[in-house]
């Protein structure tokens, strides 16, 4: 499917934020690279770049890359806008989901998949069809059909905005997932069912990068390789096994 | 001054300033005007006239035209030309232009004679009918009730108010209206609208379909003056949904008509007792070449006066795309116990239209509740403003009232002006008000990219959901839908991708 060994190749990016004259540096030369089938988790300390990294894999335009490239599928992406982005399938799972007072969520849902079919080259769904895809995605995700109904994210908790980044993820099935704190606000039953809709992702194709304060949701999507990240560099890379001894003793080793 | 703090006194809203009169052509115009008229108007006409002379014309400093170039819309307020009495009076002040032709002939002949030739066709009314209505409307051209055209529902009861179906108490209400009219565009409106429409509802009667009202305007380079009354006996249950729409000859090139029409149209409620209504009413749609003209060239005045007598319910939204020149004014009097109002405006405005409201809410009475929400969008150099104060008068304890007003702006040459104003004069009450105005929230139109809407879709969506805040306060689907086009035409214009993003709302 593409001549590029890795979905997602990050070679040495610094990124910054800010306006002229009063610039932050935040990320100080990312490499990264993720393999299709594999899980990454991105773990590290609060202020360490990890929401950052997500949102220059996306596109944000508060963000400027002032080096370094990112290939998805071998294809640098840095110039394109976050919807081309998407619509190549990269998906972002956002830590704090905006409300959007006004934009139904199915609608938008419906709208989403079709760009995305149409940038495949394909037919817009018809809705009674796309109905019946989104309400076993919902099924799936134990989200009530209300969700249906309402806008985007308007009044839904935290766990429920969660569950319906999963669902946003379902229906657009990317080749990239980064999720952001998927599992931060999440109670236990929760957990389980947004780490089994990305384990329902996961196949020979994709790639999944988790980005995790904690080790919690690693034991349900367990990950093929886990980094931490310190002062916008990735400071250590290794197995699952890292995770838990992060989990044991904090980051403190790894930083100093 | 103390008749401010009484309950049935007449609060003024501006400082007294020193204002012009009216012109001396319309001081000699209007006694001949009423004197030659039916006499079964003279004294609604008697009574605005006293008011539009305590009144005067506006002025470029008229607080209650803050927001307006007064000169855009001060040459059309001139009497019809058969009563504009000297020529001079074309030249000698603001106010007392002549009017064309056009009226003049008018004025001298029958209904039908007067309306040959600008009346819409079948198809244009049926053009304009929405679903919730379809069996109940009644047409109006420049302002004329055209009976051929109309079908009024069961559960209104249509008339002229020269046939004098109006009982006694309420058409004294209408006169009193009529002679504290402290808008000189309306107080004109009341003495130059031909035979106001009258509709009324019964008590206790729901009409199970609302009446749709349209307004088709010829364009024919004249102000027209529209008054329509509506009562609502005790516990009746009525809705009343206005459309206009241009009957401008599409073959008129842009800028053939150099100075544009006005159209001054005017609606009176009166509901008693637990009278409840529901007005909604949307602007014309820009859904031609030709009509776009129009828009960009007409003058667009329109007003609800409302008085809601103890328990009464009134419903308003309005939705318009603006023109020249817009002013839409609200005067909504709680003068009963436990009446309740709520009045909320969409506007989206592109170009260099413009789009003004102008609202006032007086609490006279103990008990009531008003609500108020006004969203404006505004694109390009388009201006749009609200100018609202609530005033609770001495007495109106346990008042409840708030005002709320989002502009959204679309560009940098874009203007939104918002002033709110309380006046307070009681002390038992909750009264709140806010303004907001902003550009489009880049973490929202980055959340809906990043799932791969493209950024023009992405602000089309989220400009027809900032708008569509207040248009679902309007309900049901049918006339939702002509609120929808009178706003979303403009949008598509601006944002082609809104034809796509709207249906998504």
């Amino acid at each position: 499917m593409t001549a590029s060994k890795y979905i997602l190749e990050i070679k040495g990016v610094e990124a910054t934020i800010g306006e002229p004259g009063d610039v932050t540096q935040i990320l100080k030369g990312i490499n990264l690279s993720v393999k299709p089938g594999e899980v990454h988790a991105i773990m590290g300390p609060n202020g360490s770049g990890k929401s950052t990294l997500s949102k220059v894999i996306a596109g944000h335009p508060d963000y400027e890359v002032t080096r370094g490239e990112v290939l998805f599928n071998g294809e640098n992406i840095l110039e394109l806008e976050p919807d081309e982005r998407s619509r190549k399938g990269i998906f972002l799972g956002f830590q704090y989901p905006v409300e959007i007072p006004g934009v139904n969520n199915a609608e938008f849902l419906r709208m989403a998949y079709n760009q995305l079919r149409k940038a495949e080259g394909k037919e817009e769904a018809d809705p009674l069809d796309f109905e019946e895809i989104l309400d076993a995605k919902m099924k799936a995700l134990d989200m009530d059909s209300r969700y249906k109904e309402r806008s985007i994210n308007e009044g839904f908790s935290g766990g429920e905005k969660k569950r319906n980044e999963i669902l946003q993820m379902a229906v657009l099935d990317p080749a990239l997932a980064i999720l952001d704190e998927t599992d931060s606000g999440l109670d236990v039953d929760a957990l389980k069912i947004v780490a089994g809709g990305i384990n329902r992702l996961r196949g020979p194709g994709k790639a999944i990068v988790l980005i995790t304060h904690y080790q919690r949701l690693l034991d349900y999507v367990q990950p093929d390789v886990v980094h931490v990240l310190s002062g916008g560099k990735i400071v250590k890379s290794g197995g699952k096994e890292l995770a838990l001894e992060v989990e044991k003793q904090g980051y403190d080793w790894l930083v100093k | 001054m103390s008749e401010s703090a009484t309950l049935a006194g007449k609060p003024r809203f501006m400082r007294e300033e020193p204002r012009p009169a009216i012109t001396p052509a319309q001081e000699a115009a209007i006694p001949r005007w009423i004197a030659e008229g039916p006499a079964a108007l003279a004294d609604l006409r008697t009574a605005a006239f006293s008011a539009l002379k305590k009144t005067g014309l506006p002025h470029t400093g008229s607080e209650d035209f803050s927001f307006i170039r007064v000169g855009e819309f001060l040459p059309h307020l001139g009497p019809p030309a058969r009563f504009s009495g000297s020529s001079s009076g074309a030249s000698e002040a603001p106010g007392a232009q002549t009017a064309p032709d056009a009226e003049a002939a008018s004025d001298a002949g029958t209904e039908s004679t007067r309306l040959a030739g600008g009346l819409p066709t079948s198809a244009d009314v049926e053009a304009q009918l929405v679903d919730e209505a379809r069996r109940s409307y009644a047409v109006l051209v420049d302002g004329n009730y055209v009976p051929e055209l109309s079908k009024p529902g069961h559960g209104f009861r249509i008339s002229t108010l020269s046939q004098g179906s109006l009982a006694a108490p309420v058409r004294a209400e209408l006169i009193r209206i009529a002679s504290e009219e402290t808008d000189a565009v309306a107080a004109l409106g009341m003495i130059f609208a031909r035979d106001p429409l009258v509709l009324q509802v019964d008590a206790e009667a729901v009409p199970a379909e609302p009446l749709l009202l349209l307004h088709f305007h010829t364009g024919s380079g004249v102000r027209s003056d529209a008054l329509i009354v509506y009562h609502g006996a005790k516990l009746s249950e009525a809705g009343v949904l206005v459309r206009h729409a241009s009957l401008a000859d599409s073959d008129t090139p842009p800028g053939a008509v150099a100075t544009g029409s006005m159209e001054n149209v005017h609606t009176v409620a009166l509901l008693d007792e637990a009278a409840s209504l529901r007005f909604l009413e949307a602007g014309a749609a820009a859904d031609s070449a030709s009509k776009a003209n129009a828009l960009i060239r007409d003058i667009h005045f329109r007003k609800l006066t409302a008085r809601l007598d103890r328990n009464g319910r009134l419903q308003a939204v309005s939705a318009h795309t603006g023109s020249r020149l817009t002013r839409n004014g609200f005067s909504v009097d709680l003068a009963g116990e436990g009446a309740e109002a709520e009045v909320d405006g969409a506007t989206v405005l592109t170009g260099n239209r413009q789009s003004h409201n102008f609202v006032r809410v007086r609490h006279l009475a103990p008990h009531c509740v008003s609500r108020q929400h006004f969203k404006s969008v505004a694109a390009d150099q388009a201006r749009s403003s609200v100018d609202g104060t609530i005033y609770v008068a001495k007495g109106a304890q346990q008042t409840n009232a708030y005002q709320l007003i989002n502009n959204l702006m679309l560009s940098d040459e874009a203007r939104a002006d918002s002033k709110p104003q309380l006046m307070i004069f009681a002390d038992d009450v909750k009264c709140s008000h806010g303004a907001t105005s902003g550009k489009l929230d880049p973490a929202q139109q980055f959340y809906l990219e990043s799932r791969g809407v493209p950024p023009a879709q992405a602000r089309a969506l989220l400009t027809v959901a900032f708008i569509a805040e207040v248009l679902e306060k309007a309900g049901r689907a049918g006339f939702r839908e002509a609120l929808d086009r009178a706003l979303l035409d403009t949008l598509k214009n601006r944002l082609p991708a809104v034809s796509e993003g709207s249906r998504h709302v």
